[in-house]
């Protein structure tokens, strides 16, 4: 059993810039908690700070209902993994597994039943009597990996743990990781730059930039309803398109309407809440990639569909296997991009007319950048 | 659970806010006052190991500026009541100390700007040009590092004593003109350039001295630096073979000179010290303005190897 | 014609080489031919063989008491010089591996021996042990006479050429230690290490690769020490300091036996390429990367 907790945690340096900024999280026991946001965000600095590589300049670190910002990294009964894997270069594999148990004196048997059980786990039992020199980046980093699981600590920190390696390596060592957290049912934080993996793998996505927290959720609910314009662009691959334009009253309910002249009608729901406070006003829409089509969607009976089509000039497509990116370019709102399938006719420079699914669009204000249907309004 | 010193570990939840406030400031002054006592002892360290390392040069100068008298006491006398430089005054009066610091920058740099001309010569050759034989002659050259001066001293010296060559600057500078371990660093700098550096300019019409002096130069000054401190240094310092090859006193060098003041009288030992603090601070000096050089361009590829 | 010019170019190659293979053929090769061929001989007064004696000079030194001395007393001085300086040199390089005020400053002296001549640090030495005035004797209220005394000679001239030797070993075991990935350290951190296991289990290892260049180096270079045991003791008291080095230019030089010096200059060789050969053996079994 193991909880972390931090409340109000910062980093500042040199006593100005704020590196972390009131960091804030609950991690239950046996979470998958992924740290994402673009470089220098403050991820890395967040989870060095738990690790106690970095001091905490202010706010609370909790482990397991103790308060811990001075307990020592070797007292805190964390393990890591370095993005560089850092395996002791002088020691063979056997001994950097179990370099962790050997200076906690650990009896000889019990430590060689645990290097073989972390090794045959991870596939390495061949390499135990190599050193690190002899090995190629996946085999070092399941050492990493391996070294780190010996000790059965209160949570796992991984530290970017796959960006040193190749497409296909990442993407076959992302499922064994997850495996490996659902085998062993121990906590795990993980650091990461890479969106793709933090929607796979972790059970709760914390999106980070410039030092705060912008949302913390399940990957569903960070993708579905993201809090902000930087999260609903961070997550998703290709990103959320965004386009500026104004929110209008119609007999029927409401429009949004592009800067081009484009109109989007709007479904009621949202109509309502965007009418009584963003009449006529700047608004942002986005829309996701999939969220086009050449047939209306009909989950909304009452939709008029002929006014939920957006058309834009066709600038290229690309085959993805099943499907096809379109890149459009739309007059006044720029380039967006829709995922249609592979069939869909059309070639580049010509005119295309899509049906946008208007229910899951996201609505933000150009200001705040905020959802503006974030947080159970809807 | 896992208390040790400076940890205080709590309960959640056992606290409010005001006490886990106040524990959280009594931690953080706890958690400073050790950083600054580890650092207090490491600085303390570092003095007391420095003192200890310097002690031989420290005390030299203090006896250089020492009245005679006052070191010839019983009593404790690490630092110089009337510090005076009378000292140094009588040494170079009393010897030709200045015509000694003369000829030995004129050899230590006569032997620096060879060596650098030699082996970055031999390198180049090593490193981008292809013969016959060129890994043998660089073992020959490393194999070189292995044969003491000192066991082919004496056949070098009936040598130039049959050249009649004796005493002149020319056989101070001469057998220092090369050495394997320039080479060596020369060419480990060299083969981190890509061959491809020489065949464009070969390409663009440059000739093999052309690219030494236009390319290859300015692209390992650091190594040419180091090598030039650590060259000079040695050949100031350069002891047995001058010992050997020069009688007159016009032509020693200052570590042959020095010890002339060594002979004079047993009663001029302050004014040794003056001397010998006057000729350590060239190559001192030398090494402290130089030490970056030295070290950025020694250890930057030459040793990893 | 596409042949000959071929061979013209390469043959240019060597004229880069002209420079330092002449010094080396004229100071290096042929001396040291010579000096085989000398200490088979007999020699005059002026260095000159004249009478061919074969193994004689070899023979003599295998069977006298004063060459098995210097043998050993080098020895001795070797292990002195080699263990004091390292360890001089991994003190220093130890105590300024993690940043502080004033870093540079003490980094400058722990190197600084490196630039001092053997010359004059034997001169400052010769005050620093005089028994009468000397600061040494002072400080630690003994009454020795540190020179003089045969059983503090030998160990005096080897302090003093560690401490010599020491500043160059500082910046080798410096840009070793600089070479070890700090983020081993933050792994051992959180894997439970204490400083010293640290120091211990990833420090010393990480230096492996320097420590035995540092090794050979040193042992090289203590072999050749001279300067400061001519100054200091000239060989003496008796024979306790007499190094071989020390032995070859007496015998050369005062003695005029230059055969007898040769051959033990051809001894020293030997013995410092046996030495220099075993090490690299001992690597290559030992450090694996």
């Amino acid at each position: 059993m193991s909880e972390l907790l931090l409340k109000n945690v910062c980093k500042m340096y040199d006593k100005k810039q704020y590196a972390v900024r009131d960091f804030s999280l609950k991690i239950e026991d046996g979470e998958f908690v992924i740290f994402v946001g673009p470089s220098g965000c403050g991820k890395s600095t967040t989870l060095r700070m738990i690790a106690g590589l970095e001091e905490i300049t202010s706010g609370e670190l909790w482990i397991d209902q103790q308060l811990s910002n001075y307990v020592e990294p070797k007292d805190r009964d964390l393990s890591m993994v370095f993005q560089n894997y850092a395996l002791y270069p002088q020691m063979t594999i056997y001994d950097n597994m179990a370099f962790s148990l050997q200076i906690r004196k650990v009896p000889k048997d019990e430590i060689d039943k645990r290097v073989h059980w972390a090794a045959s786990i991870l596939g390495i039992e061949h390499l135990l009597k190599q050193r690190p020199g002899a090995l190629s980046g996946g085999q070092k980093q399941r050492v990493a990996i391996g070294s780190a699981i010996m000790r059965k600590p209160k949570a796992f920190l991984m530290d970017e743990p796959l960006s040193n390696l190749d497409a296909k390596l990442r993407a076959q060592m992302r499922v064994e990781l997850s495996e490996l957290h659902k085998r062993l049912g121990t906590t795990m934080i993980y650091v990461t730059h890479d969106q793709t993996e933090a929607m796979t793998l972790g059970t709760k996505i914390v999106v980070m930039k410039d030092g705060f927290i912008k949302q913390a959720d399940t990957p569903k609910e960070i993708y579905e309803n993201p809090a902000d314009l930087f999260v609903a662009g961070f997550i998703g691959s290709p990103s959320m398109n965004f386009m500026e334009g104004t929110v209008r009253k119609t007999d029927k309910g409401a429009e949004f309407v592009l800067v081009s002249g484009q109109k989007l009608e709007l479904p009621a729901d949202k109509a309502n809440i965007l009418l009584a406070e963003y009449a006529d006003k700047k608004v942002i829409i986005g829309i996701r990639p999939e969220h086009f089509s050449t047939v209306p969607q009909t989950a909304d009976p009452d939709a008029d569909y002929s006014r939920r089509k957006l058309s834009g000039t066709i600038i290229t497509r690309e085959m993805l296997g099943a499907e096809s990116m379109f890149y459009l370019r739309e007059k006044s709102a720029g380039e967006y991009a829709a995922r249609l399938s592979v069939e869909t006719p059309g070639k580049g420079g010509e005119t295309m007319s899509l049906y946008v699914d208007m229910d899951e669009a996201h609505f933000f204000d150009p200001a705040t950048e905020r959802n503006i249907f974030y947080g159970g309004r809807q | 659970m896992s208390a040790f010193n400076n940890t205080i570990t709590m309960e959640q939840g056992a606290y409010n806010e005001a006490e886990i406030a106040r524990l959280h400031s009594l931690m953080n002054a706890r958690a400073l006052r050790k950083k600054r006592i580890r650092k207090t002892v490491l600085v303390a360290v570092n003095i007391i190991f420095a003192l200890f390392m310097l002690f031989p040069l420290l005390y030299s100068v203090s006896v250089a500026v020492m009245p005679g008298d006052e070191l010839f006491t019983m009593d404790m006398n690490l630092l110089p009541q009337n510090p005076t430089v009378d000292n140094f005054v009588r040494a170079f009066t009393q010897v030709p100390l200045v015509r000694f610091i003369l000829n030995s920058f004129l050899v230590a740099g006569c032997i620096t700007l060879g060596q650098i001309i030699t082996c970055s010569l031999a390198a180049f050759a090593f490193s981008f040009l292809d013969f016959k034989g060129k890994n043998l002659l660089f073992m020959l050259v490393m194999a070189t590092m292995m044969v003491p001066g000192e066991a082919v001293i004496i056949s070098n010296y009936l040598t130039v004593s049959s050249l009649g060559i004796l005493d002149t600057y020319i056989v101070l500078i001469l057998p220092s003109l090369t050495s394997a371990m320039g080479i060596f660093l020369f060419r480990q700098f060299y083969m981190t350039f890509p061959i491809s550096l020489y065949e464009s300019a070969k390409l663009d019409g440059c000739g093999n001295l052309r690219f030494i002096v236009k390319i290859l130069i300015p692209l390992t000054k650091s190594a040419i630096g180091a090598m030039a401190v650590y060259t000079f240094i040695n050949a100031w310092n350069m002891y047995m073979w001058p010992l050997l090859v020069t009688g007159s006193e016009e032509m020693r060098t200052v570590q042959i000179g020095i010890s002339m003041l060594n002979s004079v009288d047993a009663q001029s030992i302050t004014l040794m010290m003056a001397g010998v603090v006057a000729i350590i601070i060239p190559s001192m000096v030398i090494f402290i303005v130089g030490q970056k050089q030295l070290i950025s361009g020694m250890f930057s590829g030459a040793v990893k190897g | 014609m596409k042949a000959l010019s071929e061979k013209l170019k390469g043959g240019s190659s060597y004229c880069y080489l002209i420079p330092c293979f002449l010094i080396f053929a004229v100071f290096l090769f042929y001396p040291f031919v010579k000096t085989i061929y000398l200490s088979l001989f007999l020699t005059d007064k002026l260095g000159q063989a004249k009478v061919f004696v074969g193994a004689r000079n070899y023979i003599e030194l295998l069977t006298s008491s004063s060459f098995y001395n210097s043998l050993i007393v080098t020895l001795v001085f070797v292990v002195i010089v080699v263990v004091g300086s390292m360890l001089l040199g991994l003190i220093g390089a130890v105590l300024c591996s993690k940043a502080f005020p004033g870093i540079r400053a003490f980094s400058t002296s722990y190197a600084l021996p490196m630039a001092i001549a053997s010359s004059g640090a034997a001169m400052i030495f010769k005050i620093i042990l005089n028994p009468t005035i000397g600061i040494l004797n002072k400080l630690t209220g003994l009454d020795i006479n540190w020179i003089a005394d045969p059983k503090y000679a030998l160990i005096c001239v080897a302090v003093l050429t560690a401490w010599l030797n020491s500043g160059i070993n500082f910046l080798y075991f410096s840009a070793g230690l600089g070479n070890i990935d700090e983020s081993i350290y933050e792994r051992a951190s959180v894997d439970g290490a204490s400083g010293i296991q640290k120091f211990f289990r990833l420090t010393l290892p990480g230096l492996s690769p320097i420590m035995f260049y540092t090794l050979v180096v040193n042992i090289i270079q203590a072999f050749q020490s001279f300067g400061q045991i001519k100054i200091l003791t000239a060989g003496g008291p008796g024979e306790s300091t007499n190094v071989i080095v020390y032995s070859i230019y007496r015998d050369a030089f005062f003695n005029y036996r230059f055969g007898s010096a040769a051959a033990q200059s051809v001894v020293l060789f030997l013995i410092i390429m046996a030495l220099t050969l075993v090490m690299f053996k001992i690597e290559k079994k030992g450090v694996k990367y």
